[in-house]
């Protein structure tokens, strides 16, 4: 036995379009309330590590945004001269806003992560240490995705792809340093 | 303050907040099994307070005989001789899309009720596609109906596949319209 | 729904549960999911402290709830903010009804598989092998609610695996450090029943003392150094 068709619910609309991936220009131009959002994060990541502990502890709180704040100002204007002394075809703003958008979804990942942070930290004395952990792994996290938003701004002004992929690893490497340099200083 | 009552405090404040939700949930209308389920899991509940009113609540013209036609159409799944033949999630995706083409009906009466949308050149297009919408929401509230006489006779010939499979493209095409929407 | 359609579609096709992303299906299944889930980690607890006696079954079957509960409910945000950062963005709701969907799902296999776990401890099987037995049908029952909500987020996006790894380090070590705060659910049958221990130390200083206690270290001489992972050493 068969049922009637019923009848289709299209009211004039159009089938949603497939997901592609995107192929288009990469824009990274963030909202102001994206970049609050992961400032927020990372005070909020620091506040929960620091919640069972000291004064002491607490004051470090704030490590994670001098971290990042840290690796964006003295990095990036080594990434922008690198990158056009080797004459690669983005523009600078391009680079710039690729590295802040990787640093907004980092700080995004920390606002998510706070909570678990927070319980951690109130059910031990783990709270330091896990804050410290933390902090490494949102900003390999936000190198991982700096690589990957050079590669597409490259892509994207028709640069070689081999030389962009390859300069980013050597930048990442040393905004890693310069991190973990600042870490040392701040959370220690 | 030590790790013991450290976590206890937390402990409380998890249940504190899930009190204030679970209390937001019920002024706003929802049920009282979905505000003590918000005591407990919470986070899991949230995104009911920013969803807006309950679909239900604010209707189309067409929104008192959706409500009907799904209230009979679960009453009639939930009979204990027709268990299995349709399937609730599938009912439900219908019937937020029906519910959202009704809300897109109420919104075209809102514009036609202004003089200068009803005055311009192209408001005889608007007036015939509401119109068609009109149309197509009335068929498929009918449709509903022979759902459920066709659920019956199936259900008696034990053949329960092509309703099911006839259900699960409506509410694929449902959740089509739902991310449009 | 009754509960009963609602458990075999649990059971049969959690994604599809899960993909009933409008709010008021959120509002109305929440309830008996939550149901579901609670009755069934209730059963796996009193299976689980059964061998140390009623009163001690009585109190894990209070606490396994939590346990199942907590972890994924505090690392949901997290979830929601990789899937974000990865560019593959998944609506709150959708994700909380996944969640729900898979800890339901989660409970029933947990209530399924309370028989086999309280087989072996209800015969005086060493402590340390009914823990081992416990924690290994308790991550057994709980993966499938993992892979439920991993299959919520939609596909595609950048540094998926990184957000994987991510997310499930981060769930273990709360599903560890919960466990260690609602602990003991399998008792050592010469101790009393108690509901909660003090919450002393972490799991890891725990671990770290099992772990010299497999070497023959016994000694209690210790002093903390300082706050964190590695806070014991020997006092000099």
């Amino acid at each position: 036995m068969s049922v009637a068709t019923l009848p289709s619910l299209i009211l004039s609309v159009e089938p949603p379009p497939a997901v592609t991936p995107a192929a288009a220009t990469p824009d990274f131009h963030t909202r102001p309330w994206v970049h609050a959002r992961a400032i927020g994060g990372v005070a909020a990541l620091g506040l929960a590590a620091g919640l069972a502990g000291q004064t002491e502890a607490l004051a470090r709180a704030p490590a994670g945004l001098a971290v990042g704040a840290g690796v964006v100002l003295l990095a990036t204007p080594a990434l922008i001269v690198g990158h056009q002394f080797l004459g690669m075809k983005a523009a600078p703003a391009s680079l710039v806003s690729a590295v802040a958008d990787a640093f907004a979804r980092a700080g995004i990942v920390a606002l998510g992560g706070a909570p678990a942070v927070l319980w951690l930290a109130a059910t031990s004395e783990m709270g330091p240490t896990l804050g410290v952990l933390g902090l490494l792994g949102i900003g390999a996290f936000a190198l991982c995705r700096v690589i990957a938003n050079l590669y597409d701004v490259e892509r994207a002004a028709g640069g070689a792809i081999e030389g962009a992929t390859g300069f980013a690893l050597v930048w990442t490497g040393l905004a890693a340093l310069i991190g973990l340099r600042l870490l040392y200083t701040f959370a220690f | 303050m030590t790790s013991s009552t450290l976590a206890i405090s937390v402990a409380t404040a998890w249940l504190a907040v899930g009190l204030v939700v679970g209390a937001a949930l019920l002024r706003r209308g929802a049920g009282a099994p979905a505000a003590l389920a918000a005591v407990v899991v919470w986070p899991a509940m949230v995104s009911l307070l920013a969803s807006g009113p309950a679909l239900r609540d604010i209707a189309g013209p067409y929104g008192a005989h959706i409500t009907a036609a799904f209230t009979a159409l679960r009453a009639a799944a939930a009979d204990a001789a027709l268990a299995g033949v349709l399937d609730p999630v599938a009912i439900t995706a219908v019937e937020v899309a029906l519910r959202q083409a009704d809300l897109r009906l109420a919104a075209a009466d809102r514009l036609l009720a202004d003089p200068a949308v009803a005055a311009d050149d192209g408001a005889g297009r608007l007036v015939s596609a509401r119109a068609h919408a009109a149309e197509q929401i009335e068929a498929t509230l009918r449709q509903l109906v022979t759902v459920r006489v066709q659920v019956g006779l199936v259900a008696l010939a034990g053949d329960t596949g092509p309703v099911r499979a006839h259900l699960a493209e409506l509410a694929a095409r449902a959740r089509a319209l739902a991310e449009v929407a | 729904m009754s509960l009963f359609t609602l458990t075999t579609q649990v059971l049969r096709d959690p994604d599809a549960v899960a993909s009933s992303a409008a709010s008021a299906a959120l509002g109305r299944l929440a309830p008996p999911l939550l149901a579901l889930a609670v009755g069934g980690a209730a059963l796996f607890g009193l299976a689980a402290g059964a061998g140390s006696g009623p009163l001690q079954a009585t109190y894990a079957a209070v606490k396994m709830p939590v346990l199942f509960l907590l972890p994924p409910l505090v690392v949901l945000p997290l979830v929601h903010a990789f899937a974000e950062a990865c560019g593959a963005s998944v609506p709150w709701s959708r994700l909380s009804v996944a969640t729900l969907a898979g800890l339901a799902r989660s409970g029933l296999l947990a209530a399924a598989a309370a028989p086999v776990l309280w087989l072996p401890l209800s015969v005086e099987t060493p402590y340390h092998l009914a823990v081992l037995l416990f924690v290994a049908s308790f991550m057994t029952v709980l993966l499938p609610a993992l892979s439920t909500v991993a299959r919520a987020v939609p596909r595609g996006g950048t540094l998926r695996p990184m957000a994987l790894v991510g997310t499930a380090l981060t769930l273990g070590l709360l599903i560890a450090q919960t466990g260690w705060v609602l602990r003991p659910f399998v008792a050592r049958p010469t101790v009393a029943p108690t509901f909660l221990r003090a919450v002393e130390g972490d799991v890891f200083s725990a671990l770290g003392a099992t772990t010299r206690s497999a070497t023959g270290d016994y000694d209690d001489a210790w002093a903390p150094e300082s706050a964190g992972v590695w806070r014991e050493r020997r006092a000099e």
